[in-house]
């Protein structure tokens, strides 16, 4: 990108100027957006706070996002050109499917016309919950959305038997054995409800697992001339969730 | 493995930590675990990277900066022949 002092060299201040004026201008027209869908409790919203580094709110216990609320997340721009600056998130978080039979008829048309909004939608389901009617049944509903879909399944990190392997922060042996069933088990239930072979990437927000392959897949899913923004306010990097001992011990190698 | 991470000491068979420096032992997929992890982030890191730089063009050139873009373009294209000329 431009950041790069070779290529800047190559334009005049002026042209520089034109384009952070450009970007700025794209950035105030158009905030890079984010949608949110997924049944009640699946970890929404601790997944935006762990990619973007946000404090929406959470909770374990009640359900946080009552309305359907489009949030504007004052966030910085972690590389490019305009490092450091602060750039508007735009988060069309839903509140959870099947929360509330009496609402969803509301809430689905609010999907419909909240969603046409965004540049990726992040469709999350949990590793702990077997049963994928809601969200097939929410798929049909939702048809024209499902090419800007990303699938992913959080809480892996809660698969029996419940097993989690502190030392590495990275799943067990058995977990991982079970976590290539469940997503194999889901990718197909979701891929005949859509008729398109679909790709699930497991992660957990709490223990920041797998988060690099599923923002490769946001960025694979925005449209390609919107990916460079939401690059640039990419909020992690693996290592920084590496416990300190190791990190310690893999960082020193430069090569592995 | 029979060896310490991070200081290099060879570990006794039933040693969960190293006498030396106290680091818990890793086994051998364990520590296969995280270099896969290091190594498949840095990959989608580069991926991403160079996914965003041609974004990043389409859209200057999507917004009708073609001036700055043929210029780019300019560049990279002279520091390829000059990468070249070295080999």
């Amino acid at each position: 990108m431009i950041q790069n002092s070779n290529s800047a060299k190559a334009l005049s201040n002026e042209d520089i100027k034109k384009i952070q004026k450009a970007i700025k201008d794209e950035l105030t027209a158009q905030p890079p957006t984010i949608g949110l869908v997924g049944i009640s409790g699946v970890g929404k919203s601790s997944t935006i706070n762990t990619l973007f580094r946000t404090s929406l709110p959470t909770s374990d216990t009640v359900a946080c996002t009552k309305q359907f609320e489009i949030k504007d997340l004052y966030i910085q721009f972690t590389k490019g050109e305009s490092k450091g600056d602060k750039v508007c998130l735009r988060v069309v978080d839903a509140p959870g499917l099947g929360e509330d039979i009496k609402r969803d008829p509301q809430y689905l048309s609010m999907y419909k016309k909240n969603l046409l909004k965004c540049d990726v939608i992040l469709w999350i389901l949990t590793a702990r919950n077997r049963a994928v009617a809601l969200e097939q049944y929410y798929l049909r509903k939702l048809k024209k959305f499902h090419d800007s879909i990303v699938f992913a399944i959080n809480q892996v990190d809660l698969i029996e038997p419940l097993n989690w392997n502190v030392k590495i922060n990275l799943p067990s042996r058995e977990q991982l054995h079970d976590l290539k069933i469940i997503v194999k088990d889901r990718s197909e239930k979701i891929a005949s409800t859509i008729n398109r072979r679909i790709t699930i990437i497991p992660y957990s927000a709490k223990m920041k697992y797998n988060l690099e392959e599923l923002f490769k897949f946001i960025i694979d899913k925005c449209p390609t001339d919107r990916r460079w923004i939401f690059n640039n306010i990419k909020g992690f990097h693996y290592t920084d969730f590496l416990p300190k001992e190791l990190h310690e011990i893999f960082l020193e190698k430069k090569e592995l | 493995m029979d060896y310490c991470h991070r200081c290099g000491r060879r570990l006794p068979e039933v040693a969960i930590y190293c006498p030396n420096c106290g680091t818990e032992r890793l086994d051998d997929y364990e520590y296969y675990q995280i270099s896969s992890m290091i190594n498949k982030s840095k990959k989608y890191e580069v991926e991403t990277h160079r996914k965003s730089k041609n974004s990043f063009l389409e859209w200057l050139a999507n917004i009708g900066l073609g001036t700055i873009v043929s210029k780019l373009i300019s560049w990279a294209w002279t520091a390829i022949k000059t990468l070249l000329g070295f080999f």
